[in-house]
């Protein structure tokens, strides 16, 4: 047994901690509060100019070709500084769709260019129609010749307003069992048919609905075989099951706290206070989840799939970021609900930002519910007849 | 025993329910307008003596009008003008004061309140003056008060709007809220409405009606949400069915009704209490209760809705901003318990003889 990190990691921890706490700035933070965008493009270029962007790429590709635990750390570490990593996000999960089942001109021309900070991509997967049972998705993409005719419509597309291109899974054979007839395409997002429209969010963002009407695009457009685009989709999809980004966030909500109450009212964490027994209660949640997080990338480098381990983290670490958020506000008081844009809020409304987006992370990439479905039927063989 | 709504009671609640539906009430914002018409209904004379204009003890439809309101997620300066400060000013000797009820119950007036935690400096100035000085945080209402019940170094003053200097704040769910700065106001010994070190006295009574009204409207949104979940559940389809259909969902709204019912009638039993004045220490319980059951319900419905309960488009994400607003604003109940020391030991369930 090992519960250390290496000299290594230590170290690559600390540069990511350094590199936040210089970069994550407070200029950046109302950038992204006042425009809605959980994009900022002057923080995503020093990301490329770290290389971190293709930190888990392939070398041969333009990546760092560093390892999964290396990627945990980053992905901890930039959440803990509330770092605008969703884009980064995005285009790593698609990224690795492309390693996964794109040709070698699809690599070439995209992945080097994603790990320089030059694409932004958008995912377009989720439809009116069809969210938790993504495999019933609707839009249509007729082969005609060496060209697709796509229709449909995507929603709730995080950064559809930003991206260059969109990675779109569409139907390409309605015949065949809902999982099989998906194909993947990137398609470019100044393509003509293609119309984009706001949804703002409770976290105060945007997504977006996204149009595409007799949209035509290229037969080389699609990545990996016609038809067998679930798999990849699945799979890259899985990537951010491991909840590090929750974890991280969570201990930071956590440190204001105890930071806030040190400072304003210590009485409250003398022992047995009720207020430092609920913070010591999620300190401990906090520490048990981060081995639940880490239990996954650590089954990756042993070549594992981790199925049910990855619904575990995610599923505990999102809730857990919920109940962290609330408490938070609780011990605080209502000082700590006042946003941004108020006057006399603590650390820029960190507090009531972090409350309301908290919300989202027991919905995105697999709701609660379908994790624990996932870990009844997968992680624990639960018959379900 | 009859947990039900007399039918006088059930009337008002219709008429009061029409007038938020025709006004098609818009969720977490105040309208002024809306408040003149609650007047008119005859709200604000709720639990005040007929002798000062009100409607006497009719307590127990301060947790209906609650409840209407909490449903509808109206913000409203209730709690601060009607349940505190018509209360301590009908406590008050003297014309003027019975003016300020007067004034509260036909709408024309709201008075908010500026509670203990804020740390409000009172001194005395000479024989017939005060001197307040501090500043009080995130009040609620302050930049529309005409005036304020303050609590100062534990004496409760009066306070007009043009003693004080408001900054507007931005908050959570959009209530108004700003801070009010005292700056050395100098206040008439006519104008302290307790006596010196007394505050908690004449608010005994005040906040226990404030309870009253918070754990209601906590218990009116809780179902308001809850409602709304359940409608978007029996009509959202996945995997071929509707999504009302899956157990992880419906045995949570089934939870989460019967801790919704549980709280209308604890809010109900607790105006009941307080008419028959033997309340013990129902109102803190209660609010402790209602508290958790909105907790419980705002959070579940974003949930129960997907990312369609994200979106600001639907209601859902008006609860989820609410809850805490309206937790930590009136009273946090994490900051106030039953002191199970001064209980009898026979009794220390204070369950007593009634339910
Ligand atoms: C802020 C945000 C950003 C997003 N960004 C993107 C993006 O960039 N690209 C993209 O493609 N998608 C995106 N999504 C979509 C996201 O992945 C979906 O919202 C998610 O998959 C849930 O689908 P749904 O919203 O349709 O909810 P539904 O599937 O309708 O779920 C509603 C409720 O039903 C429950 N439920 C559904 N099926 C079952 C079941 N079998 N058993 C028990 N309960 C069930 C769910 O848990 C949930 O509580 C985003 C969503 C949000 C909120």
């Amino acid at each position: 047994m090992d519960f250390a990190f290496t000299d290594e990691q230590i170290a690559f921890r600390n540069e990511v901690r350094a590199f936040c706490e210089k970069e994550v700035t407070k200029e950046i933070m109302d950038e992204i509060y006042v425009k809605g965008d959980e994009h900022s493009p002057s923080f995503y270029k020093k990301l490329a100019e770290k290389g971190w962007i293709g930190l888990d790429f392939p070398v041969e590709y333009g990546g760092l070709g560093k390892k999964q635990i290396e990627m945990a750390i980053f992905r901890e570490e930039t959440a803990y500084y509330m770092a605008p990593m969703m884009s980064n996000e995005i285009n790593n999960i698609l990224t690795h769709s492309i390693l996964l089942i794109g040709d070698e001109n699809q690599k070439k021309e995209f992945v080097p260019s994603v790990a320089k900070g030059n694409i932004l991509f958008c995912m377009g997967y989720t439809e009116p129609g069809s969210g938790s049972d993504l495999a019933s998705l609707k839009t249509r993409a007729v082969k005609d010749g060496d060209k697709y005719l796509v229709n449909g419509q995507k929603i709730f597309t995080t950064n559809a307003h930003i991206a260059d291109y969109c990675v779109l899974a569409a139907r390409t054979d309605p015949q065949a069992p809902k999982h099989k007839g998906i194909s993947l395409f990137i398609i470019d997002m100044k393509t003509k048919g293609i119309e984009i429209g706001p949804l703002w969010t409770l976290g105060g963002y945007r997504v977006n609905t996204v149009y595409f009407e007799n949209v035509i695009i290229d037969e080389s457009t699609r990545i990996g075989r016609e038809n067998e685009g679930w798999k990849a989709l699945a799979l890259a999809l899985d990537i951010e099951r491991s909840g590090l980004v929750y974890v991280g966030k969570a201990r930071r909500i956590l440190d204001e706290t105890i930071k806030y109450l040190n400072r304003e009212k210590p009485e409250c964490l003398e022992p047995n206070h009720w207020v430092s027994e609920k913070l010591n209660g999620l300190l401990a949640e906090v520490k048990a989840a981060r081995l639940l997080t880490y239990r996954v990338p650590l089954m990756q480098a042993e070549g594992k799939v981790p199925n049910g381990e990855a619904s575990m983290a995610k599923l505990y670490t999102t809730e857990l970021l919920k109940k962290v958020s609330t408490t938070a506000i609780e011990v605080m008081g209502k000082d700590a609900l006042l946003t941004h844009k108020s006057m006399r809020n603590l650390v820029n409304g960190l507090f009531e930002e972090n409350y309301r987006s908290s919300a989202m992370g027991t919905i995105v990439a697999g709701t609660s519910q379908i994790q624990r479905e996932i870990i009844a039927k997968r992680g624990l063989h639960l018959a379900s007849k | 025993m009859d947990f039900n709504l007399t039918k006088e009671q059930k009337m008002f609640q219709q008429t009061l329910r029409k007038l938020l539906e025709n006004k098609e009430v818009e969720k977490n914002s105040f309208s002024r307008d809306l408040w003149e018409r609650l007047a008119e209904l005859g709200t604000f004379g709720l639990g005040v003596s007929e002798e000062l204009g009100g409607f006497g003890d009719e307590y127990e439809l301060i947790q209906v009008t609650a409840y209407e309101l909490g449903k509808y997620l109206v913000h409203s300066p209730f709690y601060e003008t009607v349940t505190i400060s018509a209360q301590v000013f009908g406590k008050q000797e003297g014309s003027v004061w019975r003016k300020k009820v007067e004034e509260i119950i036909s709408g024309q007036k709201i008075i908010s309140f500026i509670d203990k935690a804020n740390n409000i400096i009172a001194e005395k100035e000479d024989l017939k003056h005060w001197r307040i000085y501090g500043k009080a945080e995130v009040v609620s209402f302050g930049q529309i008060a005409d005036g304020f019940i303050c609590s100062a170094s534990n004496t409760l003053f009066y306070v007009s709007k043009d003693q004080v200097t408001s900054v507007d704040l931005d908050f959570i769910d959009n209530r108004p809220v700003s801070q009010i700065y005292f700056e050395n106001v100098i206040v008439l010994d006519q104008n302290r409405l307790s006596e010196v070190g007394q505050s908690e006295k004449i608010l005994e009574f005040p906040r226990k009606l404030g309870r009253l009204f918070t754990s209601s409207y906590m218990t009116g949104a809780s179902q308001g949400a809850l409602d709304l979940a359940i409608e978007y559940m029996n009509t959202r389809e996945q995997f071929g069915k509707t999504i009302s259909s899956f157990q992880a969902l419906s045995h949570w709204a089934a939870d989460l009704q019967t801790m919704s019912d549980a709280a209308l009638l604890f809010t109900r039993q607790l105006g009941w209490e307080i008419t028959n004045g033997n309340d013990t220490e129902t109102s803190i319980l209660c609010l402790k209760y209602a508290a958790q059951v909105y907790k419980n319900c705002a959070t579940a419905v974003v949930q129960m809705a997907g990312g369609y309960g994200f979106m600001m488009e639907y209601d859902m994400q008006h609860y989820y901003r609410n809850v805490l607003g309206t937790e930590q604003i009136y009273e946090a109940p994490q900051n106030i318990s039953v002191d199970l020391r001064l209980k009898d030991q026979k009794e220390a369930s204070l369950l007593g003889v009634t339910i």
